[in-house]
């Protein structure tokens, strides 16, 4: 068994709080990523997880056993570091002999397991070289292959990829997860690349100011982000925001403010419930809107958002559109079209099915 | 594209090397010249040249080959014990917080006592009848007469030992102390990760890293050693007997005693070339940690 | 470095300069191998005797001594100065305090580097050693006859010429203590005459008076040392060298250390202290025999407060016991008064130390007073012979003194102390047997000697 629960997890440093009433279920043999901008207490909840930290409040399960006094190297976890943390004297056969030394294998076993783990890493021609000599990809596959050999229950991450260059990150992200398949153990992985989290993650723990924000597979905090913070962390470009005032005739609602105005589907109107006249947050995707003649506004298109240009940043085949609308800012995906130049007058046709609508004050999202 | 040299820069170093030549180069040169000569200052005869007599005399001088010996003794002994105190301190103290931080300040205190007030302290806390060490092993059952730390052939040299090894300690204990801070926390908690007990962590991932700055600092204290004068003159004046002479105690009492200038010079330009073994080691050594 | 193919006109000039550089280093390097080898005895300064001081032209002295480095000598000696500052306006004293170990070497390194003091307070081998070197200026033509006693000018006489004038004499005798004596049921008036009678006594004292150090000897690698034990060492008719011949391998030099290694070993002495160490333990009754100078009167005097009668009541002395070569001897350390050559006042000079050594109030006020030393004048005068006519003064007098032999002062004691006193340590201090610490005494001093 080596499922992970956290049952009100609090982490005091002095008088700082930095982990308030955590609470997270990590099934057996899940890859669960933890994400979050930094200082959001991701890394701080990974150690805890190791045995690293101790909490200040709660408790930590493996399975059902209790193991708040467990100390790191009686968890049966192996972590791959940041920085990789390899021991610089030691070769890389004996970096990823070390542990298992520590735990009384026999030699002929640990021989068996560092030659598997590097073979399946690739790096068995190195076995003789120290870290130093290694490149960053390499030491990261060695930092891997420590972590492997131990064939843990858990097996933690944290940010391991965030040293290496954008090419060897995507390639090391298939690699990790083609290891994580080979071994089969839990994985808790430690990111604030969102990128990583969606593309790596069987399900993802989104984390801000030391609070467990939304738990759920990589499409659910995109989908329906829980809060205002969760829907602008999760997505690239990031969601713009839109003060507005609630609208209500009969069983149709609209959201309308200066430049803005959405018609909200019949469910999505029964879920706000606030009178007509209410304040709202309305929060549009970028890649939910879509350029229309200013002279289709009111007419043809009954859901809309119109503003002036500030930024427009090509990408190959898409541009990203940086719209002044009343103040609010607000980012459009769009195919390439070479009309639109900065100061000029757009208006975009939004999908009234697919904005998402947050409470002013408490700023979470009415579902 | 090279940088571009400066030429009048060069000119620039000409007078230090001018101050060089006269405050290192002239003391040398004139130290080497007079171990050639037979000049006792006492004689009022003028000095003569001798050859390599000098030299000569000192390979049959007995007292030399002591000297030598002790010198060794002094110097290695002293360092060996204070590494070792210092590390342990250095790593018991590590993770000290709060009030106990200040422990370390305490520890870092005898570096700052000046060395003449190191020797009399000890001396006087290892006189034989009225020093604080006897009465306390008195007290504790330990020793039913005094011991002589200061005035047994066999005693004083171990004493005027703790007295160096107890400045030295601080100097070892701030070197290991920052050079555990350069240990990175990945790599111990990847040690912790993989189940390295405390001697296994001290012994397979610390130690490691202190061994080069541990290195430079061991060489500092040889030739601080090496060169010690102030506390063996002041604790025993190199007695008793020759217990404690050390040869830089020696080339004083040849020099400053009996004003043989010119056989004392000789066991000076000995004591020279031992020196410099050790500080070509030290440069050596400095030169690698800078790459 | 110069660039190749580059005919940029400065370039030439500064290949010049670079060059003159060189030779300039080179030069420098030879100039300072000319001066190493060179001589570095200093200029002698022949200066004439120097003018007669007025107030008008006033001269200043420089006088280096360590009766001002010690604290029970220090005001005597400023007050005495200042004495004689207003009795002689024209001439002014600046102390120089140098300690009495320190002072021999200090002196002659400084003569060496041509700048000694003026006078200076010297004794012993220290008088000697700065006499070879050809630092001091003779006495002879200002000493008038009959001023001073003969034995005492022949201790500061080098090479035929007086070079240091007797301040006072102050050999070591045998200091008694009586009080100690009567506790341990000895006999207070009748100290030890040989040297079975003092091991005897030692053991009485060590068994009956177990806080008590049984005997006070100097064991210091110092030249004072060698002086004052070469007494002990002649009472078993041991002489360590002669001239420059090494004579320490003999059975009688084997007999003194022997002796030396059994008092330690007994524990009836403590090795490696000065004379001084045992002072303060006389002052609390702590030590039963001393081997030291007249001026333990006063030192003890000064610590205890005693009066004069009880000191007397307390303390006696006596002369080295005497050993199997028969006869008891002992050395006057006495502190001389010497002029340097390099000095260009010397009858300013003279004036002053003649006036320390032998004015009256400088006698009576600080050579008695202070150093509780006896005068070294041929007729002292009433008011004099009433301050000396003390027991432990007149046991000195009458009895040490006429006891008092010539050491081969000189070059060769300086060479010679350190070998001899180094045996004496070790025979004080280790197990080493006496025949071979002699030999190595031997070989040392041969060595020295070379």
């Amino acid at each position: 068994m080596s499922s992970i629960t956290l049952k009100g997890v609090e982490k005091h440093y002095g008088s700082t709080q930095v982990l308030f009433d955590c609470n997270l279920e990590i099934r057996d043999h899940e890859f669960m990523v933890i994400v979050g901008p930094s200082g959001s207490g991701k890394t701080t909840m990974l150690r805890i997880v190791a045995g690293l930290e101790s909490v200040t409040g709660g408790e930590v399960y493996f399975g059902d056993r209790i193991v708040n006094n467990v100390d790191v190297g009686d968890r049966d976890v192996a972590m791959v570091f940041q920085n990789y943390g390899l021991y610089p004297h030691m070769s890389v056969y004996e970096n990823m002999a070390f542990g298992l030394r520590r735990r009384k294998l026999p030699k002929p076993e640990i021989d068996r397991r560092v030659r598997d783990a590097a073979g399946m890493l690739g790096i068995s021609e190195m076995l003789k070289r120290r870290p130093k000599q290694l490149s960053g990809g390499q030491r990261q596959r060695v930092a891997l292959g420590r972590a492997i050999v131990r064939d843990p229950e858990v097996f933690l991450l944290d940010e391991p990829l965030s040293n290496l260059d954008a090419h060897l990150r995507v390639q090391m992200r298939a690699e990790i997860l083609r290891v994580h398949r080979a071994v089969t153990a839990t994985a808790v992985y430690v990111t604030h690349d969102q990128t990583e989290a969606l593309t790596m993650g069987d399900r993802i723990v989104v984390m801000h100011e030391g609070r467990v924000q939304q738990v759920g597979p990589p499409e659910e905090p995109y989908d329906r982000p829980v809060n205002r913070f969760v829907a602008g962390f999760i997505g690239t470009p990031a969601m713009g925001f839109l003060e507005c005032t609630l609208s209500r005739e009969g069983d149709r609602a609209h959201v309308e403010g200066p430049g803005v105005r959405i018609e909200l589907p019949p469910e999505a109107a029964a879920a706000v419930p606030l009178p007509g006249g209410s304040k709202v947050v309305a929060g549009v995707r970028p890649e939910h809107m879509d350029i229309v003649p200013a002279a289709s506004v009111g007419q043809d298109v009954r859901s809309y958002v119109t503003g002036v240009v500030e930024v427009v940043e090509p990408l190959g085949s898409e541009q990203y559109v940086l719209v002044d609308v009343s103040g609010a800012k607000l980012t459009a995906r769009t195919k390439r079209d070479s009309s639109i130049r900065p100061d000029q007058k757009v208006a975009f046709a939004v999908d009234g099915s697919v904005v998402h609508l947050f409470d002013t004050e408490t700023e979470k999202a009415f579902l | 594209m090279k940088p571009r040299r400066s030429p009048w820069f060069d000119w620039m170093v000409l007078p230090t090397i001018v101050i060089l030549a006269f405050v290192i180069g002239y003391p040398i040169v004139r130290t080497f010249v007079l171990s050639t000569q037979n000049y006792k200052v006492l004689s009022g005869l003028p000095a003569t040249g001798v050859g390599f007599s000098n030299y000569q005399q000192l390979y049959h001088d007995p007292v030399f080959w002591q000297s030598l010996r002790n010198t060794a003794v002094y110097t290695f002994g002293s360092v060996v014990v204070a590494v070792i105190i210092g590390l342990a301190l250095a790593l018991l103290t590590e993770h000290m917080a709060g009030p106990w931080r200040y422990i370390r300040t305490v520890l870092l205190t005898p570096w700052a006592v000046p060395l003449i007030v190191v020797a009399f302290l000890f001396r006087y806390m290892f006189d034989q009848d009225s020093g604080v060490v006897n009465a306390l092993l008195r007290d504790l059952g330990l020793i039913h007469s005094n011991v002589h730390w200061l005035t047994s052939s066999t005693w004083a040299m171990p004493t005027v030992m703790l007295a160096n090894i107890w400045t030295a300690v601080p100097f070892f204990f701030l070197v290991f102390t920052a050079s555990l801070t350069s240990v990175p926390t990945d790599v111990v908690e990847a040690a912790r990760v993989d189940r390295a007990g405390t001697w296994s962590m001290i012994g397979r991932i610390k130690l490691p890293y202190l061994l080069g700055p541990a290195m430079i600092a061991v060489l500092i204290m040889v030739i601080n050693n090496f060169n010690d004068f102030a506390k063996i003159w002041a604790m025993t004046q190199g007695g008793p007997a020759y217990s404690t002479t050390t040869l830089v105690v020696y080339v004083y009492q040849l020099a400053f005693s009996s004003f043989n200038m010119g056989y004392a010079s000789a066991i000076g330009v000995v004591w020279l070339l031992l020196l410099m073994i050790f500080a070509v080691f030290y440069v050596r050594l400095l030169q690698r940690a800078s790459r | 470095m110069l660039h190749p193919g580059s005919l940029n006109e400065s370039k030439p000039t500064r290949g010049r300069t670079r060059r003159s550089i060189s030779v300039l280093t080179v030069a420098g390097v030879l100039a300072l191998l000319a001066a190493a080898c060179g001589s570095s005895s200093p200029k002698s300064s022949n200066s004439g005797q120097g003018t007669t001081p007025s107030a008008q032209h006033p001269v200043t002295i420089t006088f280096a001594n360590w009766a001002d480095a010690e604290t029970a000598t220090r005001p005597g000696i400023e007050a005495t100065i200042s004495q004689f500052e207003a009795t002689h306006p024209g001439i002014k004293v600046v102390s120089q305090p140098i300690s009495f170990t320190d002072i021999g070497h200090t002196l002659i390194l400084r003569q060496q580097s041509g700048n000694p003091p003026d006078v200076a307070e010297l004794s012993g081998n220290d008088t000697f050693a700065v006499a070879a070197t050809g630092a001091l200026a003779p006495l002879d033509s200002y000493l008038k006859s009959g001023v001073y006693n003969a034995k005492a000018l022949s201790e500061g006489t080098y090479k035929g010429q007086v070079v240091a004038l007797p301040w006072n004499s102050n050999p070591p005798g045998l200091w008694y203590n009586k009080t100690l004596m009567t506790q341990a049921g000895l006999d207070p008036n009748s100290p030890p005459a040989t040297i079975t009678q003092l091991m005897t006594d030692l053991a009485t004292i060590k068994a009956k008076e177990p806080g008590v150090l049984p005997l006070g000897i100097d064991t210091t690698n110092r030249s004072f040392a060698l002086a004052v034990d070469w007494p002990w060492m002649k009472t078993f008719g041991a002489t360590p060298f002669s001239g420059s011949n090494a004579t320490a391998n003999t059975p009688q030099m084997q007999a003194f250390l022997g002796f030396m290694q059994t008092l330690a070993q007994k524990g009836y002495i403590t090795a490696n202290h000065k004379i001084g160490y045992y002072r303060p333990l006389a002052a609390q009754n702590k030590v039963a025999f001393v081997w030291d100078q007249p001026v333990l009167q006063g030192v003890v005097q000064s610590t205890n407060h005693e009066t004069d009668a009880q000191f007397f009541a307390n303390w006696g002395v006596t002369t080295l016991p005497t050993g199997p070569a028969g006869q008891a001897s002992t050395v006057d350390e006495g502190h001389q008064l010497v002029i340097f050559n390099h000095s260009a006042q010397k009858k300013a000079d003279w004036e002053f130390i003649n006036w320390l050594a032998s004015d009256p109030s400088a006698v009576t006020g600080y050579t008695i007073k202070y150093e509780s030393s006896l005068p070294t004048l041929a007729n002292p005068s009433p008011q004099i012979q009433s301050q000396i006519n003390t027991p432990i003064l007149q046991a000195f007098t009458n009895k040490i003194l006429p006891t008092v032999i010539q050491l081969p002062y000189g070059p060769n004691f300086s060479s010679a102390y350190t070998p001899i006193m180094a045996g004496v340590q070790s025979a004080v201090t280790s197990s080493t047997s006496p025949a071979s610490i002699a030999a190595n005494i031997q070989s040392g001093l041969q060595n020295a000697f070379k």
